[in-house]
Formats: structure tokens, C-alpha cells, sequence
């Protein structure tokens, strides 16, 4: 069966990245968030969304970019990821929040293995829409692995 | 014998002694008057009486009748001798006059009779001074009235003249008056003219201020704007998000979700659209400000520009009025001279009149003067002109009886010349 997967789309940089739609729980804008002592550098803080305390992360220092700066299109994607088997929430900061795009499975690509800044694990195909050229992830490595950038010899 | 030797030593002392004795006494009595020869004769003539009646005391009366005769003809030759002495100088006198009364100068009078040292020499002398000096004023009255009539003639051609520039004088004043009032005009055009440019240029000044300011109203809204699109932008940006989760629901909710996602979809598209034509509303609002900005920054530069311009103008206004007096005052000389040229018309004509009268009155002068010179030219003109015969005729008459009488004097003054000569002679015989 072919079945077209709902994902949704997020910019950092100059490039966009996408994400399983179920992954994600909610967007929500940019809360004041509380930073937390003795944290990794990429940890933003806490935010406390509705009683429940959310760690943000942000998502720029994770792919190795310079660390975000808190403009008024600065979104925080609430995603639901797997940790050993145990469902937890952790709050992505974007550069912007994207769109929500249907891709048939056909329409992926392989990710390219030479000149690929990224693991390979981290990123699950490459899909082209228009001119722009969006890296699917997947989510789960993405806050579970402590390094993502390929190591070049 | 002795009786005729003793009358003819009488006689002879009565020549040669008594006669000059009597002169002499007379000369130291009446000096160089007529009077000595009239009394130096009036002795003579009794002298030879007295001798006559000497000699008759010898002869018996019946001859005294032949002495009657006797003293009568001393008497006569006394009688004529005093007629040259008196009546020939009175009458050569009278000639004189009576050429000179008809009007000629030329006159002559024989050396005789201005030698002689009497009163009739001095008459004589006196009267042909008197006639020179006639002559002389007459001549001098010939001149000048001829060089009154020039005078009026040059006087005249002058003033015609002068009539004639002043005339011309008056069209090119005319003319000047019309271009005055012309120029007149013109000011007063200007004066309005520049009035209302001074008002416009006010009037423009407050517009332009009340334009500045609307300016900077627009671009006040402009702002408000602005930061209203901020909102429908932020707006659009939540509606976004919320489209998104809306989305994620939809995911969650699985086959049930589908139409859920649609609707999802469809508000972040309008989303999309709102935040572009936010953006785009912005942009347009940014350039709009920046051109009401422009155009704020324009009207300032142009608001002393007209300021300027409505000081110069002003200026000009204040001048053209200022122009406007001088014109006045330039149309009135104009007109004080026009109606001195008028005058000076009026002044030329007077002259005109005067020089006319003034030529009339030499030519007057001149004739009554030429009076004295005219028989003379009328004579040499007589043969030309046949007009005139009838005057001709009337001096040909003239000249007939002068010439008459000139023949009547001849023969007396002939027979005077006689009767001297035989009295010299009767003298010389004595």
C-alpha cells in the first residue's frame, strides 16, 4: 500500500527539516523559560505549560549552529519521544514553525551519504518540494543521541 | 571953377573919408552885423543928398525940382544896392527852403553867402549844418527802419519757426502723453498684479503649512498602521500556529481526523494570505511614509521659497506703487509742460502779430522818411512805369513851374548882378 505520511515542517537556518506529525504534541509560542543549573549547553531551561514542566532544547545548538536568538516568528514544538522505552515530552526551539505537508512514501529519497553533514541514522530520507530541499527526521535520535554531526576524517 | 573943385574935394572926402569913416564907425558898432553895410549905405545915400542940397544952395529954386529927380535916383541906387544886401541873400535862403520843403537834401549855397560873417552868413551857415544833420538823421531813420522791417521780416520767419517746433513740440508732448497714460496703466496692472500674487503667495504659504501639517497627519496614520498590520501580522502568525496544532489534532484523531485537517489546512492558508498582505500592507505603508516624508521635507524647503517670494513680492508691490506716484507726477509735468507749449503757440502767434505791426510800422517810417529821396527816384522811374503817369504828370507840372521859377530868379538874380555890377561900376567911377 502506498500510504501518504503526514509531516510536519520546521525552519532552522537556512534550511527546513520535518518531523512525523504524531511525533508532535502541540506549538506553542515562546514562554519565559527558567534555566536549569549544571544543564548541557543546548538546554534552554524549563517552561511550565499548563501544570506540566517542559524541558526546552535548543534545536540550533543540536545541529551544530550558533544558538538561537528569541525572535517573534521563535516557536516551541512540543514533541512526544521515545527514551527507553518511556514517553516523555521535550519542547524543540525553532527558528520558525513550517507547514504540515502529505508525502507518499515514493516521493522520498535516500539520504545522501557523501558530503552529508548530519548521521545518517539522524535522517530518515530527502524530499524536494519546489525548490526547497527538506530533510526528514527522525525525532526520536534527534534528543536521544548525544552527538549529531558526522565525524569527517 | 573953384566952386566945381571945392564940390568934386566934397565929393571925393564924402568917397573916400566919409563913407569909410561911417564903415568903420559902424563896424565898431554893429561889429560884423548886416546893420554896418545898411548904415554905411543909408550914409552914403545921405551924404550925397546932403552934397546935392549943398550944391543946390548955389542954384535958384526953380531947379530944386530937377533935384527931386536927383535924390530919388541916390536914393534908389541906395535902395538897390541894400536889395543886394538884404533881399538877394533872404531869397537865395527861401530857394533853399523852398527845395528842402520838397523833400530834397541835395542842396547848394554859393560860397558868398556862407563866407559872408553877417546874420544871413549865419543863417546860411546854420541852415546848411541844420540840413546836414537832417540829412543825417534821415539817413540814420532810412537805416534803422530798414533794420526794423528786417527785424520784423527775421522776427517773423523766427517765430514761425518757433511756431512750427512748437508745434511739433506739442505733437511729441501729446505723444508723451499717451504713452504715459499707457504706462499709467501698465503700473497700475502691475500694482494689481502684484497685489495678487502677494496674496496667492500668502495664501499658498498657509496652504503649504496646512499641507505640511496633513503630511505629517499621514504619516502619523501611516505609523498607527503600521503597528495595526503588527497585530493582523501577529494575529496571522497565531492563526498559523493554531492551523498547525489544529493539524497535529487532526493526526491524533487518525481516519476521523481527515476533515479536521482539511479545515486546518484552509485556515493556514488564509493565514498565509493575511500574513503576506500584512507584509505587504507594511511595505506599502514604509514607502508611503517615506514618501509623505519626502514630500513634508519638500514642502518645508518650499514654504521659505515662498516666503521669499512673497517678500519680493512685496518689494515689487511697494515699487510698482511707488512707480505708480512718479507716473503721476510725470503725467502732470507732462501736462504742466503741454499747456506751456499751448502757451508758447498762443506767446509765437502774438509775436507773428507784433512783428506784422511792427514791419507795418517801419514800413511807415521808411516811406514818410523816403519822402525827401523819392522825387528823385520817382523822376528816374518815370519813363518806366506808365501807372504812375498821372503823378507824373502832377511833378512834371511841379517841375514846370520850378523850373519857371527857377528862370524868374535867374533873370532877377541876372539883373541884380547888372544893377551890382553898374553900381560897382558907379563906385569905381566915383
Amino acid at each position: 500500500m502506498k500510504e501518504k505520511q503526514t509531516y510536519l515542517t520546521f525552519v532552522l537556518g537556512n534550511e527546513i527539516f520535518a518531523a512525523d506529525i504524531r511525533k508532535a504534541t502541540n506549538i506553542i509560542e515562546v514562554l519565559p523559560i527558567t534555566k536549569v543549573p549544571r544543564s548541557p549547553e543546548y538546554m534552554k531551561g524549563v517552561i511550565n505549560v499548563r501544570g506540566i514542566v517542559l524541558p526546552v532544547i535548543d534545536t540550533r545548538m543540536k545541529f551544530g549552529m550558533s544558538p538561537i536568538k528569541i525572535t517573534k516568528n521563535t516557536v516551541i514544538i512540543n514533541f512526544n519521544i521515545d527514551i527507553e522505552g518511556e514517553q516523555s515530552d521535550v519542547g524543540a526551539l525553532v527558528d520558525a514553525p513550517g507547514t504540515v505537508i502529505d508525502i507518499s512514501d515514493k516521493d522520498i529519497s535516500p539520504p545522501p551519504h557523501i558530503g552529508a553533514k548530519y548521521k545518517s541514522e539522524l535522517v530518515i530520507g530527502t524530499f524536494k518540494i519546489k525548490d526547497d530541499f527538506i530533510m526528514l527526521l527522525d525525532i526520536n535520535k534527534v534528543f536521544t543521541l548525544d552527538e549529531l554531526l558526522e565525524i569527517k576524517i | 571953377m573953384s566952386d566945381f573943385l571945392r564940390y568934386s574935394i566934397f565929393i571925393f572926402s564924402v568917397l573916400f573919408i566919409g563913407i569909410p569913416m561911417a564903415y568903420m564907425i559902424f563896424k565898431l558898432l554893429f561889429k560884423e552885423s548886416v546893420l554896418v553895410k545898411i548904415g554905411t549905405v543909408m550914409t552914403g545915400v545921405a551924404a550925397f543928398v546932403a552934397v546935392f542940397v549943398q550944391l543946390m544952395n548955389g542954384v535958384r529954386l526953380i531947379h530944386m525940382i530937377w533935384g527931386i529927380p536927383f535924390a530919388i535916383s541916390f536914393v534908389a541906387v541906395g535902395v538897390k544896392i541894400l536889395q543886394k544886401i538884404i533881399i538877394q541873400p533872404l531869397e537865395k535862403i527861401e530857394d533853399v527852403l523852398v527845395i528842402v520843403s520838397k523833400g530834397k537834401n541835395d542842396i547848394e549855397i554859393d560860397n558868398e553867402l556862407l563866407e559872408r560873417k553877417d546874420e544871413f552868413g549865419k543863417i546860411a551857415n546854420i541852415f546848411m549844418e541844420m540840413n546836414s544833420i537832417m540829412v543825417e538823421i534821415m539817413n540814420n531813420v532810412i537805416k534803422v527802419s530798414d533794420a526794423i522791417s528786417n527785424s520784423g521780416d527775421s522776427l517773423n520767419s523766427d517765430s514761425n519757426r518757433m511756431s512750427q517746433l512748437t508745434k511739433e513740440q506739442t505733437t511729441a508732448v501729446e505723444k508723451v502723453l499717451i504713452s504715459m497714460k499707457n504706462i499709467t496703466a501698465n503700473i497700475g496692472q502691475n500694482t494689481e498684479i502684484s497685489k495678487k500674487t502677494l496674496k496667492n503667495a500668502k495664501k499658498t504659504a498657509v496652504k503649504i503649512e496646512v499641507n505640511d501639517k496633513n503630511v505629517q497627519k499621514t504619516v502619523e496614520a501611516l505609523r498607527i498602521i503600521i503597528k495595526k498590520v503588527g497585530i493582523i501580522s501577529d494575529i496571522a502568525f497565531q492563526t498559523n500556529i493554531l492551523s498547525l496544532n489544529a493539524a497535529i489534532e487532526a493526526s491524533k484523531a487518525g481516519k476521523y481526523g481527515k476533515g479536521f485537517n482539511v479545515v486546518a489546512n484552509e485556515i493556514r492558508k488564509l493565514a498565509h494570505k493575511s500574513k503576506n498582505a500584512a507584509n505587504e500592507i507594511e511595505k506599502i505603508s514604509r514607502t508611503s511614509i517615506k514618501i509623505a516624508e519626502r514630500t513634508g521635507r519638500i514642502s518645508k524647503q518650499i514654504v521659505p521659497d515662498i516666503k521669499e517670494t512673497s517678500n519680493l513680492t512685496n518689494v515689487i508691490y511697494k515699487s510698482s506703487i511707488e512707480q505708480n506716484n512718479s507716473a503721476e507726477q510725470m503725467n502732470e509735468s507732462v501736462r504742466q509742460l503741454d499747456n506751456v507749449t499751448q502757451k508758447f503757440t498762443q506767446a509765437f502767434q502774438n509775436i507773428e502779430i507784433s512783428a506784422e505791426e511792427l514791419k507795418e510800422l517801419s514800413n511807415v517810417l521808411s516811406t514818410t522818411v523816403k519822402y525827401f529821396r523819392e522825387e528823385e527816384e520817382t523822376n528816374e522811374t518815370n519813363e518806366e512805369q506808365e501807372e504812375q503817369q498821372n503823378k507824373k504828370e502832377e511833378n512834371n507840372e511841379i517841375n514846370e513851374t520850378d523850373d519857371i521859377e527857377k528862370d524868374i530868379k535867374e533873370k532877377e538874380n541876372n539883373e541884380k548882378n547888372k544893377t551890382e555890377k553898374i553900381i560897382d561900376d558907379d563906385f569905381e567911377t566915383f
